[in-house]
């Protein structure tokens, strides 16, 4: 990466607020302190990133979000680069920024908080309703570059609004080093749709973490496409901190060629009367393997929650790979919980009974796919970004 | 020569042999049922008509428009013009049967996803999929619902006459189509196979129980013992059977349903 | 070393099962472990000297390896405060008649002559370290089945007991397997010759009775071609106020076309660190089954496993755990696929109590080239108040092709609704929790030869009185 301060200054930093800089700073110490992950770590155990030098990856592509609607929001939105926000709206911005995603948490948030570029800040006041979705697009232009863009969401008392996050790559076969990394504060009585798609080049390596924290009667439904990178580790965690909150999260994945796609989710059950609910499906095909790993927490005090997780992959090849591995921690007894995790290949009796059709083998398999995503598609919280998923699956299953 | 021709049929299911040489002929227009007790090879004969990959064909041919089906694939089979009614249809999550059976017509008519000229227009295929509920009294109510899921024993059974309707096959195998059903749902599905009934199908009904050839009367009735044939008729041989049960070949089961009280 | 609280049981459970008898032993082993101590130990055994080796080695390997980080915490224990040896009698006894006396009548109170009567086919019942009690019937050694205590077997078939011992689990293993191999004593032995079915199952009873008592008993069991046993072991312990540690080691090797069940009812009293290792090898179309129940001991840590070795080969875990106050039960199962087309399914139920925890652990590996394997895990966990806890950790590792793999878990407390519709027909409250509680077991249960189904009911439904009173 970038070793000396000074064209860190120039680069990122200038401009920036004292406490953003000083924040920088802080991160990039922690990323040069923290260890390289290690294997007996459970959560790197089976993901290695040994062959990964993110200093080879020295060039930063200035990245400016691109965002829709940024002209005809309600009053009192507030839609704006990160960097600006900061300087223009630090009261906001400051008490919340990385508190979710924490830099020390390991060498790679560490390097998102140290680093990011472009990246979007959305607020949205108590009681506003937004109808048209929000769409926030970041791109990477070319291959040997650090791409990290990072997204603050507030979301006022009862607000209610649907955002879209896209990351895309101008150039397929682009390498690099890219993020997307979200933080979502829902206040009391909102409801937030949040879909992210990540469509970064085949080559990249990829590190995310979309951390949501939930208000009372909070309702959050995410929903997360990952279909880019050579390497991509995503972490989805939602963290139930007032009573009668919901969290939805759900996740569809296509791993194909010799991508090797990470999942960790958390659904941290603070208090009582939570709700959550998440379902990650994904196809893998070729030589592709993917790690899903959650773990359901439900802390003393938390009585009434329901919790439930399923991790379902359709395994098309012979040589693809997944792991799957879903845990439960439950401290309170007056709860319902249930997990699941299946991997097999496509079921030979569906595959006959639609053959017994007259169907031909190629097309049965397609829909056996698209019927694998079909329940799940369903939950994609607006109708923009279900088509753009839709499509997106489409060309890939062919 | 018959339209469909069983010739010398032998088929184990792991490395078990369960046909032990069966020949039949089936000719459009007739009605056949093939009735036998339990293993007796019924379902194996089925499966392996309709090229089930947990069969293993050991000898014999299958003949059907001068083709050996036993060298054809599943799917290819059916396009030619076979159709099994399946004992136990599976639940296929995800999938819409109005889904299912639109890509299944397309399949039938070479559609491939090219010459659109092949096509079944949605005009075309909501006309022929209203006709054929109407004809078979369902409502459209399961259309959306994902492929055999959820559905009671009585809709599952009706869910794959109504797929019969809409493919229009000219040999069709209905496998223990009665098992489960009460007596009303049996003449449900007994009147609609009727009205198939014509010049342009031939049937062959695979059953333990006589009850259901009350109401589909056979032209043809044999029966299967141990993986052969045993015994070929006419209609009589069902009355026989409903007296006597399958205790002449030493096996002590009726060939009538336990009434349910 | 941490004073336990003594734990209340209902006063029937005492008189029953927390019975004390006066010590009076032959032989009594110092304090502590060093390399005197096992040889002092291999010398009373008058054992071979490859065996003496082999503890002594593995006494080393004991002290080089590290605690286990994960799991439950183990930091309590002190093992230079365990007794490592113990003889409660310098003969080995045909018939009950000969028994010791007080021996007798801790066996009497378990019922152990009327379990024979009905249906053993033979007792090996361990009284602290060495099998004292040991019957065969006639028609078994006809068979030429060998149901032995491990340190006769090691005696009188050498040649068997040196070809299978510590070849499925090897003293470097784990800390607790070198330990075991180190110290072990008792146990049973089992061989069953090719073809031949045993029936009737075999059972021993183990006990501790003695303050800071290690028992280290080692079982080995071996299934020859085509041939079946159901062993079946069960546990109560009297209740004492320090730690006691209990560390067996169980090794079985079940060939081609071969089938074996073992049967666990563990019910140490809830001092006993309970840190187990088990294992089976299973061949060519062969059957591995455990049935593991787990109710007392203050910490268990014990995950049964099968190496599925060769195509066709099946392994069965189904476990029980019950943790009230004070009590951790990890638990779980390991299916190991080596070989192609071999099929493993766990099935856990747990019940937490008072505080207690129970956790299933489980570990599912596929190895490279183990193709068209199929693996299915069940858990679920019944919590009864909301201060007790669960947790799953199933662990997978999938290497091979066309696999298919399965787990469902569930966290659920007792249905208002069920307990309701009891409630309503006139069942207090307390009866119908532990009526829903012995239903939720039921598919352990069931398995179970009536007698221990009959006893298993019984302490459910003490542990569940417990928490009424």
């Amino acid at each position: 990466m970038v070793s000396t301060e000074a064209p860190l200054e120039d680069l990122i930093f200038r401009g920036e607020p004292d406490w953003l800089r000083e924040n920088r700073r802080s991160a990039l110490e922690s990323y040069q302190r923290l260890p390289a992950p290690s294997k007996t770590d459970e959560e790197w155990r089976r993901t290695d990133v040994s062959r990964l030098d993110p200093s080879a990856f020295s060039r930063f592509e200035k990245a400016p979000a691109h965002t829709t609607m940024a002209t005809n929001l309600p009053k009192g939105v507030i839609l704006e680069s990160l960097p600006v926000a900061a300087r223009d709206y630090a009261e906001l911005v400051q008490p919340r920024l990385f508190s979710l995603a924490q830099a020390h948490r390991d060498r790679f948030t560490a390097l998102q908080a140290a680093l990011f570029t472009g990246g979007i800040f959305l607020y949205v006041p108590d009681g506003v309703e937004i109808d048209e979705p929000i769409t926030g697009r970041h791109f990477s232009h070319e291959s040997g570059t650090t791409v990290q863009p990072h997204t603050l969401i507030v979301a006022g008392k009862n607000s209610k609004f649907n955002y879209l996050d896209e990351y895309i790559a101008e150039h397929d076969d682009e390498a690099g080093y890219r993020s997307g990394s979200t933080e979502i504060f829902l206040g009391e009585g909102s409801q937030v749709g949040y879909v992210a798609v990540q469509k970064w080049g085949r080559n990249v390596w990829h590190f995310s973490d979309q951390r949501a924290e939930l208000g009372k009667d909070a309702t959050l439904r995410l929903f997360n496409v990952t279909l880019g990178g050579k390497f991509s580790k995503t972490r989805v965690e939602a963290s139930l901190a007032g009573e009668g909150s919901n969290a939805e999260l759900k996740a569809i994945y296509f791993a194909s060629g010799e991508q090797f796609f990470d999942f960790h989710t958390l659904q941290e059950h603070r208090v009582g009367n939570t709700r959550s609910d998440l379902l990650f499906k994904g196809a893998l095909q070729d030589v592709s393997r993917t790690v899903y790993a959650g773990l359901i927490r439900i802390e003393k005090h938390a009585a009434r929650s329901d919790a439930y997780q399923a991790n379902r992959n359709l395994v098309l090849s012979d040589k693809a790979k997944a792991t799957s591995i879903p845990m439960l921690e439950i401290d309170n007894n007056d709860v319902r919980c249930t997990h699941g995790a299946t991997v097999g290949p496509v079921d030979p009796e569906h595959l006959f009974y639609l053959r017994s059709r007259g169907i031909t083998e190629a097309t049965a398999k397609r829909m056996l796919i698209q019927g694998f995503f079909g329940d799940v598609l369903d939950r994609i919280p607006f109708e923009h970004a279900r088509k753009l998923v839709e499509a997106e699956l489409e060309s890939r299953i062919g | 020569m018959a339209d469909f021709e069983i010739k010398d049929l032998r088929a184990s299911v792991e490395g078990r042999q369960i046909l032990k040489g069966v020949s039949l002929d089936v000719s459009k227009g007739e009605v056949h049922a093939v009735m036998g007790p339990n293993g007796s090879g019924k379902s194996t004969l089925s499966h392996t008509l309709m090229g089930h990959p947990g069969y293993t064909v050991d000898g014999g041919s299958v003949l059907f428009k001068g083709q050996n089906v036993l060298e054809l694939e599943p799917d290819e089979r059916a396009r030619l013009g076979m159709f099994l009614a399946f004992q136990y249809p599976v639940v296929v999550p995800g999938i819409s049967m109005t889904n299912f059976l639109r890509t299944a017509l397309n399949s039938k008519r070479g559609y491939d996803g090219k010459d659109k000229s092949k096509q079944v227009t949605p005009k075309e295929f909501r006309s022929m999929l209203k006709d054929e509920l109407e004809v078979l009294h369902m409502d459209d109510s399961f259309l959306p619902r994902y492929i055999n899921d959820g559905f009671s024993g009585g809709e599952k059974k009706r869910a794959e006459i109504l797929q019969m309707a809409m493919l229009r096959p000219e040999i069709a195998i209905l496998d223990e189509t009665d098992s489960g059903l009460d007596i009303d749902s049996i003449k449900f599905v007994a009147d609609a196979v009727n009205r198939m009934r014509g010049p342009e199908l031939g049937i062959l009904i695979i059953t333990h129980y006589t009850r259901i050839l009350e109401f589909i009367k056979p032209d043809f009735v044999h029966v299967l013992v141990d993986g052969k044939f045993v015994l070929s008729g006419g209609s009589e041989v069902a009355d026989r059977l409903e007296k006597t049960g399958y205790s002449e070949w030493g096996k002590e089961e009726t060939a009538q349903p336990q009434e349910v009280a | 070393m941490a004073t336990v609280p003594k734990v209340e049981v209902g006063t029937d459970y005492k008189e029953k099962y927390g019975f004390f008898v006066p010590e009076e032993y032959v032989f009594k082993a110092k304090r502590g472990l060093n390399p005197e101590i096992v040889k002092e130990i291999s010398w009373m055994k008058q054992e071979p000297e490859w065996m003496t080796n082999m503890r002594l080695r593995s006494l080393e390997i004991f002290r080089k390896k590290p605690m286990p980080k994960w799991g439950a915490d183990l930091s309590v224990i002190d093992f230079e405060n365990i007794f490592y040896y113990l003889k409660a009698s310098d003969k080995q006894s045909k018939t009950w008649e000969e028994l010791p006396p007080d021996i007798k009548a801790t066996y009497d109170r378990l019922g152990v002559p009327e379990a024979e009567r009905k249906f053993l086919a033979g007792v090996s019942a361990q009284y602290e370290s060495e099998v004292v009690y040991h019957s065969l019937q006639e028609d078994l050694t006809k068979k030429g089945v060998i149901f032995t205590d491990t340190d006769s077997a090691l005696r009188d078939h050498p040649e068997l007991f040196k070809e299978y011992f510590g070849t499925v689990i090897p003293p470097a293993d784990n800390k607790f397997s070198a330990l075991n191999t180190a110290v072990w004593s008792g146990g049973s032995f089992i061989y069953v010759p090719k073809g031949v079915r045993v029936d009737i199952p075999l059972q021993a009873y183990f006990r501790i009775n003695a303050e800071n008592m290690g028992q280290f008993e080692r079982t080995l069991i071996i299934c020859d071609e085509g041939s079946f046993v159901h062993y079946i072991e069960g546990c109560t312990a009297p209740i004492y106020t320090t730690d006691s540690l209990h560390s067996a080691v169980v090794e079985i090797i079940v060939k081609k076309n071969a089938r074996c069940r073992y049967t666990t009812i563990q019910n140490w009293s809830t001092n006993v660190f309970n840190l187990v290792t088990k294992r089976a090898m299973a061949y060519a179309d062969a059957t591995m089954e455990w049935v593991d129940g787990n109710l007392g001991s203050q910490i268990t840590m014990k995950y049964p496993s099968v190496y599925l070795m060769e195509p066709g080969a099946k392994g069965d875990v189904l476990s029980v755990a019950f943790a009230g106050k004070g009590q951790h039960q990890d638990a779980g199962g390991k299916m190991i696929h080596v070989a192609p087309n071999t099929t493993s399914t766990i099935t856990s139920k747990s019940i937490s109590k008072g505080g207690g925890r129970t956790s299933y652990r489980g570990h599912i590996k596929i190895y490279p080239g183990a193709n068209n394997c199929k693996s299915f895990v069940k858990c679920d966990a019944l919590l009864l108040d909301d201060e007790s806890r669960s947790d799953t950790y199933p662990y997978n590792d999938v290497d091979a092709e066309n696999v298919t793999l399965g787990h469902e878990a569930t966290v659920s407390k007792v249905s208002d609704e069920q307990l309701f519709y009891l409630m309503s027909r006139g069942i207090p409250r307390g009866e119908a929790e532990t009526m829903i509680v012995n239903g939720f077991i039921e598919p352990f249960t069931k398995e179970l030869p009536l007698e221990y189904a009959v006893e298993l009911n019984r302490l459910i439904q003490l542990e569940m009185e417990g928490s009424v009173g």
